[in-house]
């Protein structure tokens, strides 16, 4: 045993104390985040870093049971809904919730079913908020799109010309009864509970906020046409309600004490929380510290300031395996997660814009993937193994960053389709990759293009480079060269009609853990991805009359798209869940075997914690759930100490 | 020429010397394009549409279509009519988060100020009295040394021994953050984490008598003022050594070894005061040395200053806050120099301004 010194509040000292557990009932975060938060309003918010305090401070009706991503537990709800105890109607339009009788929030105001409406409320009317909100993802379900108000996301639900429809189809979209203590949610569609639910458990947008507090803080909805009109104003940035954004009365296990902008936050008990199965009442302080780069926050850990560490680069995994050796950390992990990277083609390049958006120099055609054969070649270019291996780092660090995939529903999403259950997987073939490429009639076709990549992401600018050595070796007119762009000039630079990149590396990160949410934006036309990157029915209708002698193969590829538009709809829209599963599975072979994408890797994630940090009742289940962020975002009333 | 005259046509030089500074950090915030500007306003979410129409009305909210040197004078025009815009990084007004950071850069400035006087005063006339000893071999080594190291590099050398390893005193922040929650609503404001009235937390929690807070936050000054100090007194020393040297040479010093005064008095008495002249004017003009450094160090520190903020939003493409800091900082610097060489002219008659 060796000795410290304390000056004040905190340890310092040149030595430690071993088999001690510092600073008990304190649990401190440090997250390699520089920036901080941007709202800890549950309908204002939509990003990684202040979700993790919303998740803590603002419950939903029901949540996630421990790492499950299909079953609930109750959490502001008496109990899950079902068609068995009426809860759910049996054409699944309607779903009841009564509340549990024993939550407040951190006012001591008890949460009813009036709270949870009022919320909802407001998240509908914040769907259309600037810089873009959460709440798009339960207002899908409760407003029409075929009719008034004809709802679309991230757009505004009521205007001056459908106010009245509008306020009507809000105020029929949930209502509650006091009597009961229930909120029931008027869906548009019939939607299958292991869908709908994941939209009511989303903190982001079903948080649920104190409708007196909100009232008494100026920031109250007015229950009339205009009223709604006019609330729509307090979503866009420059607007907001600065209590409501920086600190909201909790209706979660903690509140926030302290803010401090853009460098921590301090998260005390909730005093009315009483603790419920599946969530016990804290006890715990949490600190949660935002820090400017991955090696302060590694010093900041190591030197023992911190219990907890996130979101620190795969290079830091071998510096730490000395102190796992030594028993002074622990690394949990790999889980998986269902965040998955890949590089996108664009069918349709924008050429004119390529030499002021990106650089000058570059030479191709504009429809140069969108030959089928083009995508599939480089596709089997890709060395998948060496990529994860030694470029990610999973030999190089010793640790599992991540997995190869194919198809856009990963592994953790419900109707999983495995790579061997499918055919048109690509794997590394140099020799197939030249042989595709000579069918296309690409080749020995001049083709000389970026290979943007979001900067920073040096692992990937080397794939990059890669995969251009090995598609030169194949034909070495093809001159393909990596490219920093920032990550949002990149989104910025993704406009249908207008995109001048070839080929990019990105990734999406699940706003609900259902296949719609990949499916909708990877594979659907007018999706996140097909959008802008050509991905059009009349564009691809019209290749095969301007390559007449490739005909056949432009007018199956169209034939291909329009098909798989019509299966993900037709996915989306099943309530069975065997018949859902035959049709993602069958929407997944096209989008496969459409080669729109290069599937990188699936991402892990791992906690990185001291040895006397454990989860609830000694579970990892509780902190591996995919959903929450899969190593990177915490449920601090999950953490045990001690 | 007289003086008054001096300090007008420096006062009307100040002017175009602001537009042109800010003129020049205006344009380098924009060669980058606009996307991470943008980027603050915009969720990666929102696609299609969507993003479109957004980017559109943000790019006539700021005039981004327009050639750079005209979004300048938008700029400018809202700055003569107050008005410096909101920070996207504490989601207040820019003059706001002036008035929350910048007592805090002013103590830490302060504070290293002082102990690079209380330090470098000794040390140089110690080390010019004992020319060419161990001891000034010693000083010159040491401040040699420093004065070559950029200002990041001592505060990366204290935070890493000092703070993360030795862990002799806090390296992170304003105040230990589980002492947050115990401090009173009446004077701290839980949503900012600003405390009343100085917005310094060790000079408030003194004023109101929570010596704990007040002890704690102190303790969090003295990691980087010691390195902000570290970064000044090398060059201090240099001057002070080197002109203290001179007037050694000096006839009535000599003067004074002759008529038998003691050589601590001939040091302190005839010498150090006269030798002092040079140093405190070269000091004054260090202080942008002192602003400069203050930007990196509260960065490392992540103490809550005018300079840990204008980094972040630096990176973060807050360009209001950039411009602000800019704007604030040039009017600083000028001012500065301007009361020093009149402080100059002052102390010795016999210079004189053309």
């Amino acid at each position: 045993m060796t000795l410290g010194t304390t000056i004040a509040v905190g340890n310092f000292g040149i030595v430690k104390l071993r088999n001690v557990v510092p600073a008990p009932g304190v649990i401190t975060e440090l997250v390699n985040s520089p920036g901080g938060p941007f709202s800890f309003d549950p309908q204002i918010d939509y990003e990684t870093t202040g979700f993790e305090v919303v998740v803590n401070t603002q419950a939903t009706l029901i949540f996630y049971t421990g790492n499950s991503t299909t079953n609930w537990f109750p959490y502001l709800a008496s109990d899950i809904p079902t068609v068995a105890n009426g809860g759910i109607t049996g054409n699944f339009m309607t779903y009841a919730f009564h509340l549990r009788p024993d939550v407040a929030f951190s006012n001591g105001d008890p949460i009813t079913a009036y709270d949870v409406w009022y919320s909802t409320v407001r998240s509908i009317l914040f769907q259309g908020g600037r810089p873009g909100t959460a709440d798009w993802i339960i207002s899908q379900y409760l407003l029409p799109r075929n009719a008034p108000p004809f709802f679309s996301p991230f757009t505004r639900v009521v205007n001056t010309t459908n106010k009245a429809a509008a306020f009507t189809a809000i105020m029929n979209g949930v209502t509650y009864d006091n009597a009961t203590d229930t909120v029931t949610f008027h869906l548009v569609n019939p939607t299958p509970p292991s869908l709908f639910f994941t939209a009511v458990s989303d903190p982001l947008g079903m948080g649920v906020l104190d409708a007196a507090w909100l009232e008494s803080a100026d920031a109250g909805i007015t229950f009339t046409p205009d009223g709604f009109l006019a609330y729509q104003d307090q979503a866009k940035e420059g607007n907001y309600n600065t209590l409501v954004q920086f600190h909201p009365v909790a209706s979660g296990p903690f509140q926030i004490n302290t803010y401090v902008p853009s460098t921590a936050v301090v998260l005390t008990p909730n005093p009315h929380f009483p603790g419920i199965p599946n969530i016990p009442k804290q006890n715990n302080t949490v600190i949660v510290e935002w820090v400017s780069s991955p090696a302060v926050a590694y010093q900041l850990y190591v030197s023992g300031q911190g219990d907890i560490v996130t979101l620190l680069p795969p290079p830091y995994y071998k510096a730490l395996q000395p102190l796992v050796t030594a028993g002074e950390t622990q690394i949990y992990g790999p889980f998986p997660s269902i965040t998955e990277f890949f590089d996108v083609f664009n069918v349709n390049i924008t050429t004119s814009l390529m030499a002021s958006d990106i650089g000058p120099g570059y030479n191709i055609q504009p429809d140069y993937f969108a030959n089928p054969l083009v995508r599939q070649a480089f596709a089997y270019a890709f060395n998948y193994t060496n990529y994860v291996d030694n470029i990610l780092g999973n030999k190089k660090y010793g640790f599992n960053f991540g997995s190869p995939y194919c198809g856009v529903i990963v592994k953790g999403l419900p109707y999983y389709v495995p790579p061997t259950s499918l055919t048109g997987c690509p794997n590394y073939d140099l020799a197939k990759a030249k042989s595709l490429l000579y069918q296309s009639g690409m080749y020995n076709v001049t083709a000389n293009f970026p290979f943007i990549v979001p900067t920073g992401d040096t692992t990937d600018f080397t794939a990059a480079i890669v995969l251009g050595q090995a598609l030169a070796s194949i034909d070495p007119n093809i001159v393909m060269s990596p490219v920093f762009l920032n990550f949002d000039t990149i989104i910025g630079l993704s406009v249908p009609g207008a995109n001048p990149m070839p080929i990019y590396f990105l990734g999406w990160i699940a706003d609900y853990p259902y296949p719609s949410d990949y499916t909708d934006a990877m594979y659907l036309e007018g999706g996140t991805y097909p959008g802008p990157d050509g991905w059009d029915q009349a564009y691809l209708n019209s290749l095969a009359a301007a390559h007449p002698t490739e005909a056949a193969l432009y007018t199956a590829q169209a034939s291909a798209f329009h098909s798989l538009t019509t299966q993900i709809t037709a996915a989306d829209t099943e309530p069975n869940p065997t018949l859902a599963a035959q049709k993602y599975a069958q929407a997944e072979q096209t989008g496969v075997g459409l080669y729109m994408y290069m599937y990188a890797y699936q991402a892990t994630g791992a906690w990185i914690v001291k040895p006397y940090i454990s989860p609830y009742q000694g579970n990892w289940g509780y902190q591996t759930n995919p959903t929450i962020g899969a190593g990177a975002d915490s449920c601090f009333f999950w953490w045990v100490k001690g | 020429m007289k003086l008054w005259i001096y300090v007008v046509r420096r006062l009307i030089l100040l002017v175009p010397t602001i537009i042109g500074l800010t003129f020049l950090v205006f344009a380098l915030e924009h060669v980058g394009g606009t996307s991470l500007f943008l980027a603050q306003y915009i969720n990666p979410h929102l696609t299609g549409t969507a993003r479109q129409k957004l980017v559109e009305e943000l790019t006539a909210k700021f005039h981004l279509n327009d050639p750079v040197y005209i979004q300048y004078f938008y700029w400018l025009a809202a700055i003569f009519q107050g008005d410096m815009g909101t920070s996207t990084t504490i989601g207040q007004p820019v003059a706001t988060g002036f008035v929350w950071f910048m007592p805090n850069t002013i103590m830490l400035t302060i504070v290293a100020s002082f102990l690079t006087w209380v330090i470098s005063i000794p040390i140089g006339v110690y080390s010019a009295a004992r020319r060419d000893s161990i001891l000034d071999q010693s000083v010159r080594i040491v401040t040699f040394t420093l004065y070559s190291m950029p200002v990041f590099l001592i505060g990366f050398a204290i935070f890493l021994t000092l703070g993360t390893t030795w862990r002799l005193l806090p390296d992170q922040g304003n105040v230990d953050p589980i002492l947050l929650p115990t401090i009173p609503d009446a004077w701290f404001d839980h949503t900012t984490a600003v405390s009343y009235p100085t917005h310094i937390l060790a000079i408030d929690a003194f004023l109101h008598g929570d010596w704990t807070v007040a002890w704690n936050a102190l303790l969090h000054v003295i990691l980087p003022a010691l390195a902000l100090t570290l970064a000044l007194l090398a060059g201090i020393i240099r001057i002070l050594r080197a002109s203290m040297l001179e007037v050694l040479e000096q006839d009535y010093v000599r003067l004074a070894r002759a008529k038998g005064v003691p050589e601590r008095l001939v040091h302190n008495f005839h010498a150090k005061k006269n030798a002092l002249l040079p140093t405190v004017t070269s000091y004054g003009y260090l202080v942008s040395s002192l602003f400069g450094g203050a930007v990196v160090i509260e960065y490392i520190f992540t103490f809550k200053g005018i300079g840990w903020w204008t980094t972040v939003a630096f990176l973060n493409g807050d360009v209001g806050v950039v411009m602000g800091s800019t704007f604030v900082f040039g009017l600083i610097l000028v001012a500065t120099t301007l009361i020093l060489d009149v402080l100059y002219a002052f102390l010795d008659p016999r210079i004189r301004y053309e």
